[in-house]
Parts: C-alpha cells; structure tokens; sequence
C-alpha cells in the first residue's frame, strides 16, 4: 500500500514531471506526526512477536504486559490504522475450523515500521533523558 | 449451544461483537475471538468461556477510541458519549415534570401492564414450568391403580408391599397418607398435620435431615418402638430449635413417640396445599389394620436411570398381571409424572389466564404507542425547529429514546411493584395452593420480558417524531392547519380498534366465566347449605381402643350438641360432600353377576342417623337409619338415587341386599334411598353412594355437621365447650360453615373470574381513554373544519354528529373484529365453562352494546367541546 501524506504540502507541483522526472525516486520525507501511545504499544508488540503476530496475540500479550484490559475492536482498529500509515503490512491466511471456518489475518512491520519504533524509542530516550531517578521516585 | 457437533460462543453476543468492526475486518476479529472462547473453554469451562465472549463482545461494543484524537485524523467511530446520555437523562425528566398528566398515564400504563403480566406468568410458571422442589423432580411419577389418572384410585397396604418390594420397577417406591395428631405434654396443646409414610419417601424425594436422622424400614414394623419425624418450623418453635430433641419423648394423640430428627422447612410433604406437614411417622401398618379392599395410599416413585413412565407402568403392569393372573377384571395401572398429577385440574385455567393477561400487555402496548403517537404530534413543531436550527438528527432522536427509556425505567420500576404485590395477593389465595404451587415469588424473567416488550414499544413509537420531523419543510409544519401525517393517525386509528377488538374478547370471556359460577352455584348440590356448621373430630386408640368406646363417645357427642340452644340437628359423615376426601370401592349385590368391569363401584360413607335431615338431603325411598340400627340389629344399608337407578332399573330396591365391603362382612338389607350429593365437585355428575350407620359400622373420626337455627358461626365457642366437657383431650378442628365449603369448592373458578374480570376492566378503561383520546385529537385537528361548518350556519347537532359518528366507526370495527375474534377463540375456553356456550348470544349482545355505550359516552365530551367552538377565535388562530 502506498503511503498516503498526511500534510499536503508534500504533494509534488505537476509541473515537477518534466523537470524532476526521477523525483519518484527520491524518498519521501517520514509523516511528522507523532504517534499513539497505542499505536506504539502495538508497534512494540509487533516487533516481539514477529511476521506471525495477528489480533489475539497481539491483544493477549498487551493485555499480559500492561494488565490494561483491551477489546479486540480496539487492536483492529489501530491495526487498520497503522496500515494506512505504512508501517505495517497484513498477509490473509488459510481459514481453520477453530475459527468457525473463518481466515485469519496475520500482522507483519514494515521497513518504514521499523524506523518509526526506532525513532519514536530515541525520541522518547531524548525526552526521558536525566528524568530517571526523578520517574523511579514516583 | 452447539453447532456444527462444538460448541460455539453465543450467537447474540457475536453479532454484537461484529458489530463495532469495519466489514473487512469483521472476519478476522470473529475468528480471533471464537480461537480464544475455544481455548478459554479448555482452560476453564463452558460457562466462564460463554461469560468470557460477552465480556470481549460488550468491550468491543462499547469501547472508547484508544488512540484518542492524538494522530491527527479524527476517526468518526460511534463512541458512548457518557456526557450527551446524563444530559438526555435530565432534559428527559424536565420534560416529564412538565407534562405530568401524560408522565402519568404512561408510567401508569406501564405499571399495569408489566405489573399484571408478571404476576400472572409467575404464577402459570411456578405452577407449569419450575421444577417441583424435589431433586431431579422430572424422575418423580405417581403409580396408581387405573386405568387412566382420571379414575385413578390409590393403593392398598398389600398392593404397596407388593409393588415395592416384588416389582423392581421403581427405585424406590414411597406410599404416604395424610395423618393428624394432637401434640400434648409441651404448653398448650396443638393440632398438628402430618405425614405417615415409608421410609423410601425420603429417599425418593431426595430430603435429607437438619438433624437426626430418618427413619429404616424396621421403623415401619409395628412392633418397633414409635418414632417421628419433626418439621424444621415445628422445631423451631416448640422445641427452640434444640438439636438434643433428638432422642426426646413427645407425647402425639396420647402415644408416646421418640423424636429421631428434623427435616428441612423446604420440605412440606408431597403435595402442595394450605398447610405444610409438621409431622412424619412411618407407616406402622399390617394386614389387619390395613385389608386389601380398603384403599387410601398415595404414593410417589423415583424412575431408574433412563426409564420413563410408560415404561414403568408397562412393567408395573406386566408385574401386576403375572402376580394375579386369575384376577377378574384384569387389574390395571397407571403411572404419570408428578407434576401432571397435581395440576391437570389447573392447566387449561392457567393457560386461560396466560392467554388473558397477554392481551392485556397487547393493550397497553398500544396504548402506550398511542400515546406516544399522540405526543409525536405535538412535539413535532419542536423538533421541526431544532433540526432546522442546525441540531444532529441522531442527537435528536437519542435524546427521544432517553426520553422513553426515562419513562420506561419508571414504568418499570412501578410495575415491579404491582406485580409483587399482586404475586402475594395471589399467594395467599387458597385457590392457588390447591392449583398446584409449592412456593409462588416473583418471576424476574418474566418481569424482564414484560419491561423489555414496554421498553420496544415506547423506543419504535417514541423516536418516531424525530424520524419523521425532517421529512417536510419547515414552514409548512409550523402552520397548524395542515392535516399531516394521516398515515400516522391510521396507525392510531388501528390500534384503538385493535384496543376494543381485545378489550371485547376479554369482557366476553369474564361474561362466560360468570354465567358459569352462577350457574354452577345455582345447580341443585343436594343437600342444603344454609345454616350449618362443619368440623373434624376424631378418637385416639389410647383412649378408645375398641369399637364401643368409639360408639359411646359419638354418642354422647351427638346428644349434648343436640341439645345446645339453636341446634336444630346433628350428624356425623366419615367425607363431608365437597370436602375434598372420597373413599370408593366394590360394592356387591346378593343375587347378581356381574362381567368383568361392570362390577358397581360407589362412594361409601358411614352416617349418623340425623345426617341426611342436618344436611337437607331428601328420602325418595323407604326410611334412613335410627337409633334402632345400632350394634346388634342387623346392618343396615342406605343407597342413593344414582346407585338405585343404575343398578335397579326396575326399581325394586328395598330389602335387597348389597356388601359394603369395607370391614363389614356379609350383605347388608337395603332399607331406603335418598337423594344425590354432589360430592367431588359441583360440576360432579351424581355418582352412586352407599351409606350405613355409625353404630353399626364404627370409625374413629368423623365430621360433624349441625343444623342450627341461628348463624352457625356463633355456635363455635358452645359446641367447643360442650365436646371439652366430654372428653377435654379431643379438640375440634377445621371448623367451617357449609356456605364456605362450597366457596372454598368453587376457589379456582372464583379466582380465574376475579383476575380475567379485573383484566376486562383495565382493558375497558385503557380502550375508552384511547377512544376519547382519538376523537379528541380529531376534533383538535378537524377544528378549523368545525369553525368554519359552524360559522356558516351548521346547525348545532350536526358537529356533534359529525364527532360521535366518527368515534362510532372506530369503535364499530372494532367491536366487529372483537366479535370475529371471541366467537373463534370461545372454543379454547369451552372446557372450563359450565352451563354456557362459548358463542352464548345473550352475553355477546350485552357486551356489545355495553362497549360502544361507553365508548359513546367517551365520545360524547370532545363532540360537545366541538359543539362550543368559536369560529371566530378558530378562525384567526390562522
């Protein structure tokens, strides 16, 4: 799935075609928002798991991690959200009986996920950066 | 519930967990959840698994975005907006405050509706449905000889050691009567019922002790030491709930038993009633004491595993045959669940009062929607203008079904009270104990079901001004004149006749159920009602232990009452006529063969000589006994027309010779016949009786009935006073006067007439408000109609026509729909009538007129409102 932009400022001028005729090739500059804390709990979780990661597990290890009870409504919705944003990528799989004859879809990161982890971990690392005996007091 | 041969989560949940997902992700997010119900139901059970799915679906229904609005892209999910719900909630009540009169109506309508359907189902449930409070009560049946339940007779002492200990067939058989027995010794004396039973009786009903223990089956030899049981009540209040009763001696009609142990309040004895059993002995019964012919065991059986009742009675009968092959006619069995042994008389009552209270939820359904329709009118400018303004039409329709559910919650809460207390009304009503219920509370399911259907009509009728509001331009909804929404006041229209159409049904029904009681009370019992007085005494073998003491004592009972002032006479019966005991059996006639199955069989009583003249009933033919016929003239016999009829055609009855066959060898010499007593119920077809007299055929206790010349009642403290004096350790029990025995006998019909003629009138009162409200609303509407009519010279009759010819109309369909209805459905109901057709044509036209005279008097108020217009001020109200 193509990243959509989220500002459209990046949008390339038309007449760009003629001139910069390779820009396709030039990447993009990373969406500068921010992201969810549940967004990246999921992103996190994701990076545990692996390419075999799907809505239960995902909801079953947040849930074991952080004691915070979670509806699956909620995993999906994010899960949606992440793949319009890029950073994830879903692979259908086979139905099975267990599941009522019903497919399961199974959730992987994408290179771009990846590098949002990564960032959003230094960011928070920057921040956090000499708050910690302050955090452990509290 | 399975599917597929596993079990899968619970349908009502997936579709609410489906819901909150987008299409494409629905698929996945199921199955994710169904993998998860199937490991959960591993780990931990059916159960915690099913509670497990409903709370992932109800989390899934109701969540708040997780992500927040933090990532820019506000995602329009449909959350619970906790806040707009409080503000709904207290707009909702405003409203209500503001509108008292219509809060009113609804929440009375409510009220009524759920209140009334939820007492009534509570009942049929407690009575058809619940489970007996026995363990594994659908194992229980009741063996009997047949052969069917409607001629069914109980056991013989013989017949209970035989089917129990020769026939494997049950496990275990139990076989009880009722027994009653003076406690004395401990403070004041008291009458206490009980229970003489086996000892298997606990064991099948599965009842275990508080304390003690119960008794074995060498308890129930007669040479063993006598022992009893005590109720947990019992224990409780004379004893002090001491648990070192056990082992007490306690003195019950002057025998000395030994207390073994206590059984919990729950069990009351076998079958329900008025008055829970406090005592329980064992049988103690032999051959002697207890013949063949005399048949008086009740009995309750335990299936085995697997087995049903036809089964059961197959074997049992095959068991039967083989024991007595030459037995002519061949004996025959029944065996029936217990359940349908104690309610067959009630089923067809209690599903017509199913069928009448749920007509009665039907309307108050559509009054309540009629009402709400009737408010959407008027709130539709409103609406109208708040949409325009710029409102969001689903905020506006929530807020409407706040507004309902506001009142439904208050309806709702008021019906719960009606329906509790109408349920302890019902509860303390003799009728329904005899109707089969052990324990009457209140059905929640029930209750919800009610509120639930309440709740949906009110939400479907009560958003539907916003629904419809946005539908038509602004301008033209403010202008008043305009007749919108006929489709919405033919939906009124419909469902005021459907209100009359069921409202007629009803009163029809309470018509017939009338005619029926006074026709059943007015029929021809017999004997003579009026003026007498009943009560129970009896003799203990302790103290009158052979016949002549017995003889002596009713003796000199019989002639110190005769001789009170205002007694005119008195008698004694071993069964008092619609008392609710019979004894039956062969009877022979000297002379006379008869082919297998066509032996007589009558009812059998020992009389007084003043019976029959106490009781009012007549001599048709010879004489009735005497005090000439005591112990040592030879026995005399007294028949009833029925048994004269059927069994001597001819007429020839005198100084022939009939067995009575219980503990009386021989025939005895015919000497007269009286009259027909109904005895087993009014609606009882005469059966043919035998009498003999007292001195000649001695019982331990009798009812005694007195004649008396002033009102019975004040008669008791004398009567109490003189039988005192006789012997001061045998009370008088069960005093009641004749009047009452015949009410007490007509108490389920009684009581199905009061609830279904209560129905009829609420159902009246709901109808004609919904009438009146109608007309009124056209009149409303018509108004300008009307202004104009009148100001050009109408002349003042015609508008009231007009109006009373249009509530005239609607309440004519209905009454023709009603009529329609109540003539197909009479056929349901024409088992419990008595003396009437369903289709009885004069209570059809009373009914009928009755209804639209009343709905033309609720027609009459609006018309005359119509009448008093000002065309004037109608008109420039443009």
């Amino acid at each position: 799935m193509r990243p959509r932009h989220a500002s459209p400022s990046l949008r390339r001028p038309r007449w760009s075609g003629v001139i910069l005729h390779n820009v396709k090739d030039i990447p993009c500059p990373e969406p500068a928002s921010l992201l969810g804390e549940f967004e990246l709990m999921v992103l996190l979780t994701l990076l545990r798991l692996g390419p075999d990661a799907y809505g239960a597990s995902l909801q079953r290890d947040i849930e074991a991690r952080t004691g915070r009870q979670l509806s699956i409504s909620a995993v999906y919705v994010t899960l949606a959200r992440l793949e319009a944003k890029g950073l994830v990528q879903s692979r259908i799989g086979e139905p099975s009986p267990q599941r009522g004859g019903r497919r399961r879809k199974h959730v992987a990161l994408l290179p771009a996920g990846h590098r949002a982890v990564a960032r959003a971990y230094q960011r928070f690392q920057q921040v956090v950066n000499g708050l910690e005996p302050q955090l452990k007091a509290i | 519930m399975r599917r597929h041969g596993k079990i899968a989560p619970p349908l009502f949940a997936v579709w609410l967990a489906g819901r909150r997902l987008s299409p494409s992700d629905r698929e996945f997010a199921l199955g994710d959840l169904e993998e998860e119900f199937a490991e959960v139901r591993r780990r931990s059970g059916s159960r915690a698994a099913r509670a497990w799915y409903w709370r992932q679906a109800l989390r899934a229904c109701v969540s708040i975005n997780p992500g927040g609005r933090a990532n820019g892209a506000a995602l329009r999910s449909r959350t619970f907006h906790m806040q707009h719900l409080m503000q709904d909630a207290r707009f909702a009540l405003r409203l209500l405050r503001h509108a008292p009169g219509f809060s009113l109506v609804v929440i009375l309508t409510l009220a009524l509706g759920i209140g009334a359907t939820t007492a009534i189902f509570s009942v049929v449930h407690a009575a058809l449905l619940k489970p007996l409070p026995f363990r594994d009560s659908d194992q229980l049946v009741v063996p009997q000889n047949g052969p069917t339940l409607a001629d069914a007779t109980p056991l013989s002492f013989p017949q209970l050691l035989e089917w129990r200990d020769g026939s494997a067939t049950f496990e275990p058989l139990a076989g009880y009567f009722t027994w009653g027995a003076t406690l004395t010794g401990i403070g004041e004396a008291e009458e206490l019922p009980g229970l003489r039973c086996t000892a298997s009786l606990f064991t099948a009903l599965g009842v275990e002790t508080l304390v003690g223990r119960l008794f074995t089956v060498a308890d129930e030899s007669r040479s063993a030491e006598p022992v009893v049981l005590l109720g947990e009540s019992l224990w409780r209040r004379r004893f002090a709930a001491d648990p070192a009763v056990v082992g007490r001696r306690i003195v019950l009609n002057e025998q000395a038993y030994t207390v073994i142990g206590v059984v919990p309040r729950s069990f009351r004895g076998v079958q329900p009633g008025d008055r829970a059993r406090e005592l329980f002995a064992p049988l103690r019964l032999t051959e002697q004491t207890a013949p063949r012919s005399l048949r008086f065991l009740r009995t309750v059986a335990r299936l085995k595993d697997g087995q049903t009742a036809a089964q059961a009675q197959q074997q049992l009968l095959s068991f039967v045959r083989s024991a007595a092959p030459d037995a002519d006619p061949p004996p025959q069995v029944v065996v029936t669940p217990l359940r349908e042994g104690l309610v067959t008389n009630s089923r067809p009552v209690l599903l017509t009062l199913m069928g009448a209270v749920g007509v009665l939820l039907l309307i108050t359904s559509a009054n309540l929607a009629n009402l709400l329709l009737a408010r959407a009118v008027t709130r539709r400018r409103e609406i109208s203008v708040r949409l325009a303004l710029g409102a969001n039409r689903s905020r506006v329709v929530s807020q409407l079904l706040t507004e309902c559910v506001v009142l439904a919650v208050i309806g709702g809460i008021a019906g719960m009270i009606v329906a509790w207390l109408g349920v302890r009304g019902l509860a303390t009503s003799t009728a329904v104990a005899r109707a089969g219920l052990y324990e009457l509370e209140l059905d929640w399911r029930i209750f919800l079901f009610a509120a639930a259907t309440s709740l949906a009509v009110g939400m479907v009728f009560g958003s539907i001004p916003a629904l419809h509001a946005g539908r038509m331009p602004l301008a033209t909804q403010m202008r008043a004149a305009t007749r919108l929404a006929t489709g919405r006041e033919r939906v009124r229209q419909a469902l005021i006749i459907g209100e009359v159409a069921l409202t007629l049904i009803l009163l029809v029904g309470a018509g017939l159920f009338t005619r029926s009681l006074a026709g059943l009370l007015a029929v021809d019992r017999g004997f003579d009602a009026s003026s007498v007085l009943s009560f129970s005494l009896s003799t203990t073998q302790a103290r009158y232990p052979n016949n002549a003491d017995r003889v002596r004592f009713f003796d000199n009972a019989i002639e110190r009452l005769s001789h009170l002032p205002g007694v005119e006479s008195v008698g004694l019966v071993s069964q008092l006529p619609l008392g609710g005991g019979d004894t039956n059996g062969n009877v022979s006639i000297e002379g006379r063969t008869f082919a297998p199955g066509q032996e007589p069989i009558a009812q059998k009583r020992i009389v007084s000589p003043e019976y029959f003249a106490a009781m009012g009933v007549p001599i048709k033919q010879g004489r009735v006994f005497t005090t000439a016929d005591d112990g040592r003239a030879p026995t005399a016999i007294v028949l009833s027309e029925a048994f004269a009829r059927k069994w001597f055609p001819d007429g020839n009855v005198l100084g022939g010779r009939v067995a009575f066959n219980w503990d009386l060898e021989g025939f005895q010499r015919v000497i007269g016949v009286v009259g027909d007593v109904k005895h087993n119920g009014l609606d009882d077809p005469a059966n043919p009786a035998v009498y003999v007299s007292y001195a000649q055929r001695p019982d331990s206790a009798f009812t005694v009935v007195i004649k008396s010349k002033v009102e019975p009642d004040s008669l008791t403290a004398q009567i109490r006073r003189e039988i005192n004096a006789l012997d001061a350790s045998r009370p008088i029990t069960d005093v009641r006067t004749m009047e009452a025995v015949v009410a007490t006998s007509v108490g389920t019909r009684r009581l199905s007439l009061q609830l279904v003629s209560g129905f009829a009138i609420l159902a009246l009162i709901l109808a004609v408000t919904g009438v009146y409200g109608i007309v009124s609303y056209s009149v409303q509407q018509r108004s300008r109609e009307f202004g104009i009519r009148l100001a050009l010279g109408a002349a003042s009759g015609t508008v009231i026509r007009l109006v009373l010819g249009y509530g005239l109309r609607v309440a004519l369909i209905g009454l023709a729909l009603g009529l329609m209805g109540a003539v197909s459905l009479g056929g349901l109901v024409r088992a419990q009538l008595w003396g009437v057709e369903p289709s009885d044509p004069l209570i059809l036209t009373l009914v009928s007129v009755g209804l639209i005279v009343v709905c033309l008097v609720a027609c009459y108020v609006p018309a005359r409102r119509a009448n008093r217009l000002d065309p004037a001020a109608v008109l420039h109200s443009e």
